[in-house]
Parts: C-alpha cells; sequence; structure tokens
C-alpha cells in the first residue's frame, strides 16, 4: 500500500533570475514497512528533502513546490495546526547529531514525557510508564534509571536511542533517518541499524534513510535514490542498482572508496568537487566532473530512461539509448 | 640497518578525571594510554584504529607533544625526544609534523596560504627569505595545488584543497613522519579517494613514515602497511594490514571488521555481522582482566573461562609479524565464520 508520494518536489532559495534549485524536482513513492535510502555527498541536498518532507522549512526564505502526499493529504498545503498533529505522531524523525537534539538541561525521562504530552493529554503517571515503555523497546539497559539521567551521562549510542525513543512514542507510519549513526562509532553504528530495522519489522514501518553511506544503503533499504547537486540522478531497487550502477556518478562513488574485501592498487577519485548550487553547470550538473560527457550533455538535463525495462532509472545521455553525438576533439 | 622512523617505548598518557575534592587530597587520575610500544619504518604507514575513547587521537598528540607523556620514550630517526622539553620541543617539530581532521579549522583564515607556508621554513630557519617563495609554489605544486594561488587566503579553496596545503605545510620540512589524524573523516568520498592518493604518493616517492589515524577500516587497510588496533588505552592487536583484516587475531578486530557496512558483493552471501553488546566502559571503571571482556563475544562464546575475568593478557608476539593481546588468538577466525 502506498504510503508516501512525493511528487516533483523543489526547494529554491532566492526568486526570478537570482534563485537556485536545492532540491530539483525530486519524485518517489514508499510503501508501508518499505525502506529508501537516499544517498549524496554534502550538498547534494538530502538532508533538505528530508526537511521539506517533514514540513519543517522555513517557507518564507524557501520556496517549496511540488506535493508531498502522506496518505492521501498533501503535507505542503496542511494548515500548520494539522501538520503538527502528524508531525511526532504520523510521521517522526530521527537527527545526526543526538548530543545537539536534546535538551541538555532537562532529564531523559522529562523530555520524552513533553513528547508524549505534546499530543496527548495524559497524566503524568501514564506518560512516565509510556517512557519506560519505548525505552526498553529501543534495547535500553535499566529504563528507569535511564529516565533519571541527563543527556551528557549517557553514551552516543545511548543517546540515539533515547531519540529513536522518542519518534517511535506514537508508533509512526513513516520514519525519517536523516544520517542517524554517521556521529557513531563502527560497533555501534551496527547495534542501530539493526533497531532500526526491527522497529520498522514490528511496527510496518516505513523508513526514509538518509545517508553518504553507500555500505548502510546497501544493508538497510530496498530502493535507493542516489542525489547530485539537487537532482536524483539514478534510482531502483538497492541491490540492482550497486551491482550494476549506470550513472558515471554512481560509478565513481562506489570505486573511489576501497572495499575492505578486495585490493586496489589506486583509487580513482571523481577529480573536482561537487558545485555550489550557485555554480551548478548548465545541463546535467555533473558534466564538468564526467569523463564520458558528450555533447549533448550541455544542453539539458538528462532525462530519466529505464533500465532493461525495470525499476532501474538513470538521468544520463550516455544511456538513454539514443546515440548522443560524441564531442569531437 | 636503518633506524625506525619512529620507535615508542611504554609510553604513558595520565589525565585528571576529577579535580580534588578536599585540599588535601591529590587529584585521581586515569591513564588515557597504558604502555604503548610502537614503531614505524620510513617509507611504511601505520594504521591506528579503534573507537571513540580508544586512545588514538591521544597517542598522536603525545608523539607531537600536544599532551604530555607521563612515562616512556619517544625516539625519532635515531634521536630520542622529550616533547616536555622546551629545548627539544623545536627538533621535535621538525622531526614529526601533524595533519588534523578539520581542514576548516586548521589554517590561519587571515593569512595567505603562501604565508602559512612558509612559517616552517622561518620557524625552523631552513631556507634563505629570498629564496622563499620558490620553495612555497614548489609545495603546492607538490601536492597538486596552482602555485600561483599562494597569494589566496584559505576560503577560497574547497576542503580537499585545504588538505592539501594543510599536507604541504606538514612535509615542508620533510619530516621522518607524518602523524596524521583522520585527514579524510571531514572529506566527501569523491574527494577522500584523491587525497588518499596524494598521501600514498608521498609515501611511495619521498619514502615517507606516517601515523595514520582513522576509524574507517576499508581506508586504513587500503592505505597502510601495518595496522594496530586500539581498545581502552591499550594496543590489542598489530599486523600487516592485509593479513589483520582478513584473518583478524583478536575478537575486537574481528567484530570491528564484521560492522563494517559493505556494498553487497554479488553471488555472495553476507556472513553475519557480529554485533557486540553495549558500549565502550569508562575509563574510570576499566574491567577487570581482560579490557575487553564485558563484551566479548569469544568470551561468550568459550562459557565464560576465568582467565579472562581475572589475569590481563599481554601484546604477545604470533607467527607471521603479528601480535595480539587475546588468549585465544587462534580460535578468533574460526569462532567468528559461526558466530
Amino acid at each position: 500500500m502506498e504510503l508516501l508520494r512525493v511528487d516533483n518536489l523543489s526547494v529554491s532559495v532566492g526568486n526570478g533570475p537570482r534563485s537556485a534549485a536545492i532540491v530539483d524536482r525530486l519524485s518517489f513513492q514508499l510503501s508501508r514497512g518499505q525502506c529508501l535510502g537516499i544517498v549524496g555527498e554534502s550538498g547534494s541536498g538530502k538532508s533538505t528533502a528530508a526537511m521539506a518532507i517533514m514540513g519543517l522549512l522555513d517557507k518564507r526564505s524557501l520556496n517549496v513546490s511540488g506535493a508531498v502526499e502522506f496518505d492521501g493529504q498533501n503535507l505542503l498545503q496542511l494548515s500548520p495546526k494539522r501538520l503538527r498533529d502528524l508531525q511526532g505522531t504520523e510521521i517522526a524523525m530521527v537527527f545526526q547529531d543526538p548530543m545537539s537534539s536534546l535538551n541538555p538541561v532537562l532529564r531523559i525521562g522529562d523530555q520524552i514525557i513533553e513528547c508524549v504530552q505534546a499530543h496527548r493529554k495524559q497524566p503524568a503517571k501514564e506518560a512516565w510508564s509510556r517512557a519506560i515503555e519505548v525505552l526498553s523497546q529501543v534495547g535500553m539497559p535499566d529504563p528507569e534509571g535511564m529516565l533519571k539521567r541527563y543527556p551528557h551521562q549517557l553514551s552516543g549510542g545511548q543517546r540515539q536511542r533515547v531519540m529513536i525513543a522518542m519518534a517511535i512514542v506514537f508508533k509512526p507510519r513513516l520514519l525519517i533517518a536523516d544520517e542517524p549513526t554517521t556521529a557513531l562509532d563502527l560497533t555501534i553504528q551496527a547495534q542501530i541499524l539493526d533497531l532500526l530495522k526491527a522497529l520498522s519489522r514490528d511496527l510496518d514501518m516505513a523508513v526514509v534513510l538518509i545517508t553518504h553511506d553507500l555500505g548502510v544503503v546497501s544493508q538497510m533499504s530496498d530502493e535507493v535514490i542516489v542525489l547530485y547537486s539537487g537532482r536524483d540522478v539514478e534510482r531502483g531497487p538497492t541491490e540492482q542498482v550497486l551491482e550494476s550502477p549506470q550513472h558515471p556518478y554512481t560509478i565513481g562513488l562506489l570505486s573511489a572508496h576501497p572495499s575492505l574485501d578486495a585490493d586496489q592498487d589506486r583509487l580513482t577519485p571523481i577529480p573536482g568537487a561537487p558545485p555550489s548550487i550557485w555554480e551548478r553547470p548548465s545541463g546535467c550538473a555533473f558534466r564538468d566532473r564526467c569523463s564520458e560527457a558528450v555533447g549533448n550533455c550541455t544542453e539539458a538535463t538528462p532525462p530519466q530512461v529505464m533500465i532493461d525495462k525495470s525499476d532501474h532509472l538513470v538521468a544520463c545521455y550516455l544511456r538513454s539509448g539514443t546515440t548522443p553525438q560524441r564531442k569531437t576533439a | 640497518m636503518t633506524n625506525p622512523a619512529l620507535n615508542i617505548e611504554n609510553l604513558s598518557v595520565e589525565f585528571a578525571s576529577s579535580a580534588p575534592r578536599g585540599v588535601f587530597e591529590a587529584p585521581s587520575t586515569f591513564r588515557a594510554l597504558n604502555n604503548i610500544t610502537l614503531s614505524v619504518n620510513p617509507g611504511e604507514v601505520l594504521g591506528l584504529i579503534g573507537e571513540s575513547g580508544s586512545g588514538k587521537t591521544t597517542l598522536g598528540k603525545a608523539i607531537v607533544g600536544l599532551v604530555e607523556q607521563s612515562s616512556g620514550s619517544l625516539v625519532v630517526n635515531g634521536e630520542a625526544l622529550d616533547a616536555t622539553k622546551p629545548s627539544d620541543r623545536r627538533k621535535l617539530a621538525r622531526q614529526v609534523q601533524m595533519v588534523f581532521q578539520d581542514p576548516y579549522s586548521s589554517l590561519h583564515p587571515r593569512k595567505t596560504v603562501g604565508y602559512t607556508l612558509a612559517e616552517p621554513f622561518r620557524i625552523q630557519k631552513t631556507a634563505e627569505r629570498s629564496n622563499e617563495m620558490d620553495l612555497v609554489q614548489a609545495l603546492l605544486e607538490r601536492v597538486g595545488l596552482n602555485p600561483q594561488h599562494a597569494a589566496r587566503f584559505p576560503q577560497h579553496f574547497s576542503g580537499g584543497q585545504r588538505q592539501r596545503i594543510a599536507i604541504a605545510r606538514a612535509i615542508a620540512n620533510s619530516p621522518s613522519i607524518i602523524v596524521a589524524d583522520e585527514p579524510v573523516s571531514a572529506l566527501d568520498v569523491s574527494v577522500q579517494a584523491q587525497i588518499l592518493n596524494l598521501l600514498d604518493e608521498l609515501r611511495t616517492q619521498e619514502n615517507m613514515a606516517m601515523l595514520f589515524i582513522s576509524h574507517d577500516l576499508s581506508v586504513v587497510r587500503h592505505l597502510c602497511q601495518r595496522i594496530a588496533v586500539m581498545y581502552l588505552g591499550e594496543i590489542v592487536e598489530t599486523g600487516p594490514s592485509k593479513a589483520l583484516s582478513a584473518n583478524p587475531r583478536h575478537p575486537y578486530t574481528a567484530a570491528l571488521m564484521s560492522a563494517v557496512p559493505r556494498v553487497k558483493a554479488k553471488n555472495k552471501a553476507r556472513s553475519k555481522p557480529i554485533v557486540l553488546k553495549g558500549d565502550v566502559p569508562s575509563h574510570d571503571a576499566i574491567p577487570c582482566g581482560c579490557p575487553f571482556h564485558t563484551r566479548c563475544w569469544l568470551y561468550e562464546q568459550k562459557g565464560r573461562p576465568a582467565r579472562c575475568r581475572s589475569e590481563i593478557p599481554k601484546l604477545v608476539e604470533q607467527a607471521e609479524d603479528r601480535q595480539s593481546a587475546c588468549f585465544f588468538p587462534e580460535d578468533v577466525a574460526v569462532s567468528a565464520e559461526g558466530a
């Protein structure tokens, strides 16, 4: 069943000729219990897309257009009050840095209870026992004692568990996790990923996982979208995309990082650096760094084409079937 | 035989853990580093891995003299240096240089890149003033930047370019060893590879030694010839990088290796990752016996042998130039398959 449908979502800053798109016409669908990975480097617009879906962007300074349909209603057009009813109950979010997203001067218990009571009027006692419940659900040792502690007394992994506990208080149907494990150590990252997977299965919760780590995506998500400079350059079933990547950027990303299982003499870096949104080249945003760029690439944004009539889509002229004109050297 | 570029013996670092409660009470201390012994040869990159709190950054800082060592000796290129002695400080800075993690905060924002790169020559008095600019331009060229950009400020460069500048500053006086503390983790994946290739070139072309501190195991395995694994201020395993990552001899290394999220290989079933329970214990409550036994999967599998709880395992030489601080190094690889 389709739960979330994002249609031509664009976020831009500035207006008229001085405007630039941070997220450029992003579309996807997500069903219950599914996990979608969004990968990209810093500045690719992945976090902004998440904030836009969650309805957390300041509409006075950013132009948000398109549609975000959650369970049949367009979140971008809801009244602030209706949106607030959904945020934290039906749709929840987990952020990257658990230290800066918890209030340092409030005890863990008070923060979870605040979250419970913000949406449901219930006596503190009931809220307290709900807090214990969710903390044990996220695998926290000694949940009762934990409620009386302050964030600084917790380790990074424990803080992230608290953040996840607060997110699942109302058994949301959609969880947006923005780099949930980037600030954590390897062994702790493995624990948190395990937890997210189990929760998604138990609560039948859809997850949008935002990360820069292709390994994490490979482990967690059913589908993946690769973002580059605000545009989705490649998407499809995770295994298929990672096994036979089609876009030169995806190929570059995969070969730029050394593997733990295979030997390489020398890494093949992608030359240059990602462009800022103000200096994005015309046509394909990746063409300046692409070794295969041809004449067409400067003209217009390449359309998405299907690979082998599957769900695997790629936005690149080289793969579009119509023979592109080689740049005459 | 040539001297090792760096030789550390029994290095320990202690930090005060809390302020004394009364006037007459001595402040309590804890050991951030406990009897570290290691050496790095010229032309070798030693990778230092471990989780946060394992002491890998403290070890890097102790080597360049940014934290005070409480005991132990430091021999750089055959010369014993004491970072706490002011007379040795300048010599140490000549021999040991550091590249920091964040290239946005490690370069002076209001000095031109040319000025920043000329400073090592001025401080060590290794170049004539008239010659300085040529050397700076040569440095920039060596790290793959345009020599004409010496007059620019750090803000004009991208993250990867700034890290190149930081590396240029470190190699200015051809030090014996470079300590690189997470030099690529602040950079995007597509840019990381450029810096890793540059570091590898410096090693092969100039026979530079390097201590490479990182939490990214695949990067370490790619770049380094040898790896040392740290846990709670101690080295628990060392060995040649390929052998160590393929065939760990310490259960902690095995768990680290299996926790790396990998891109699935074609037609290859993933072995189930070993998920360690709990967090790294805090430094003022280091478990007795083997410090790792509270989280160790092998300890559980072996039926909790009493030896692990009572005796501290030492770093013991193994075959093939390897060392492990585990009582059951042979069983790690065998058991990890079935874990």
